[in-house]
């Protein structure tokens, strides 16, 4: 009678056990594979213990049946929750299951699965790339312009003296968009050429370079962040420029260039590296160049000089949360297409929209009372390319006393 | 007649371990083809239980409770395996540094 009942067990086991592999097979995503392999197969397994257990007269086995059926019992709770815990933190795919995420807010979760992280997609906007085979973009800014993507990665152009300004201001953004960050830390060949005493120069530059670096590992300081460092000598330009894709943000200081400060009188110039504002040229994308303004006055002048891609790069910047924007001034622009157009952009961000008609001064200024403004974000790059003109900072050629960071976007 | 009994019961459960093989393979399967690191590791959960099934199986067939021993020790590998994958799946965050 025992035998039979024994085998009765055991069988029930087993088919427990079957149907558990069946629902690992069959179910959709890991959550519900879970859901089967843990309940049914511990069932299973407990069953066919417990068959064993009845169906044999050996000494010992009643103890050993009965320990190992009580640790599944209290083990596999534990194991099944934790692997559940970790599928969901590493964002395992949960596309089979209906309903209202409860978690949502509770724990963290990636974007992307451990898989697709390890094969070096960064961000879902790359996914979404890889799957239709287009460039980087967001769905509803897909025509045109390659890198109005989500922002992915921020370029750090370290320039010796600058350091603080701009890096708190780019670790901020990175972490806003879960962006990759980089510092590159670059001498400029041609400063060292063109200088009197190229040896002694490239000497002070390179010291400065590596003083630039200290600074940045001191601001670093013990903070938990993944930054990647660079050291080039070369040209600054053609070292910082990207092409695009992924969405790549630059972010320089408003004054300073690649020989950090070092300006050797170099004969027969007046030197005065206008590098910087040659860098929008070279590199695909948007290049914010950082003030380190501290008071905040929510607004932001978006200089209109016609350009069409400048509601993309409205819609970008503010969806790339670059500042904490409450109103964009738009100064210059004309039609009223275009005014509902800026409407339409600062109404999806929730930003008030506001149009200045006053416009820039014969002398290419703005109203001075902008002048607390976060940010100026233009198409293009203020005329002359020279970052002193007439002893005025450009930043100022733009409107007088400006302290605020300048976003610029070419196409 | 009861040695006829035994005859049976050592038989059937020959060929429940033998049926065993199905789930074990559809398990191994799971774990192939994954498509993720999470599937992967349930199948392992799954291929543990059916290691402690198929133990205490062989426990019945050869009267040697040795296996049951097995079937303990396989539980509790499976177990700390499981734990230690689940920390592997929540840490890593796929950088390649």
């Amino acid at each position: 009678m025992t035998a039979i009942i024994a085998l009765l067990f055991k069988l029930v086991g087993v088919g427990f056990l079957f149907v558990a592999a069946i629902g690992v097979i069959r179910f959709s995503d890991a959550f519900q594979r879970m859901h089967a392999a843990t309940k049914a197969g511990t069932l299973g397994a407990g069953l066919v213990v417990v068959g064993t257990i009845i169906g044999s007269s050996a000494s010992g086995t009643l103890t050993m049946g009965v320990l190992t059926i009580l640790f599944l019992l209290l083990t596999v709770p534990v194991a099944g929750h934790m692997l559940g815990r970790a599928s969901y933190i590493s964002g395992a795919n949960m596309a089979g299951l209906k309903g209202t995420n409860a978690l949502e807010g509770v724990l963290e979760r990636q974007e992307l699965s451990l898989e697709d992280r390890l094969s070096g997609i960064s961000s879902a906007g790359d996914l979404a790339a890889i799957v239709t085979g287009a460039m980087p973009s967001g769905a509803e800014r897909a025509e045109g312009g390659g890198w109005y993507g989500n922002l992915s990665e921020v370029k750090i152009g370290v320039v010796h003296g600058h350091v603080d300004t701009v890096f708190p201001r780019a670790l901020a953004i990175a972490r806003a968009n879960r962006a990759h960050i980089s510092a590159h830390v670059i001498v400029d060949e041609k400063a060292i050429e063109t200088a009197r005493d190229p040896q002694r120069t490239r000497h002070d530059i390179r010291e400065r370079a590596a003083q630039a670096m200290k600074e940045l590992e001191a601001l670093k300081g013990k903070r938990r962040i993944k930054l990647n460092v660079v050291y080039e000598e070369g040209d600054p330009a053609a070292l910082l420029a990207s092409d695009g894709t992924p969405c790549t943000l630059l972010v320089v200081p408003r004054q300073g260039w690649f020989h950090h400060g070092n300006d050797d009188p170099r004969p027969a110039t007046s030197w005065e590296p206008d590098g910087l504002l040659h860098l929008p040229q070279s590199h695909r994308g948007p290049v914010l160049y950082a003030s380190g303004k501290q008071d905040q006055s929510g607004r932001i002048v978006l200089h209109d000089a016609g350009e069409a891609h400048l509601e993309k790069a409205l819609d970008w910047a503010l969806a790339s949360s670059l500042w904490a924007a409450r109103e964009v001034v738009v100064i210059g622009c004309k039609g009223d297409e275009r005014k509902d157009a800026f409407k339409a952009v600062g109404a999806r961000h929730e930003v008030e929209i506001r149009f200045d008609t006053r416009g820039e001064s014969s002398e290419g200024l703005l109203p001075a009372d902008l002048a607390d403004a976060d940010a100026i974000i233009r198409g293009k790059l203020p005329r002359p390319l020279r970052t002193r003109w007439y002893g005025q900072s450009w930043c100022d050629r733009m409107i007088p006393g400006f302290g605020g960071d300048v976003l610029i976007v070419c196409e | 007649m009861i040695e006829s009994i035994d005859a049976i019961v050592t038989t059937t459960a020959l060929v429940l371990v033998t049926i065993l093989m199905i789930p074990l393979l559809m398990a191994v399967f799971r774990m192939i083809a994954g498509p993720g690191y999470a599937d992967r590791f349930i199948a392992l959960d799954m291929l543990t239980a059916i290691a402690v099934a198929t133990a205490a199986l062989t426990a019945a067939i050869t009267q040697r409770r040795e296996f049951l021993d097995i079937a303990f020790g396989v539980a509790l590998i499976g177990f700390l395996a499981t734990c230690a994958l689940a920390a592997l799946l929540e840490r890593r965050t796929g950088d390649k540094q």
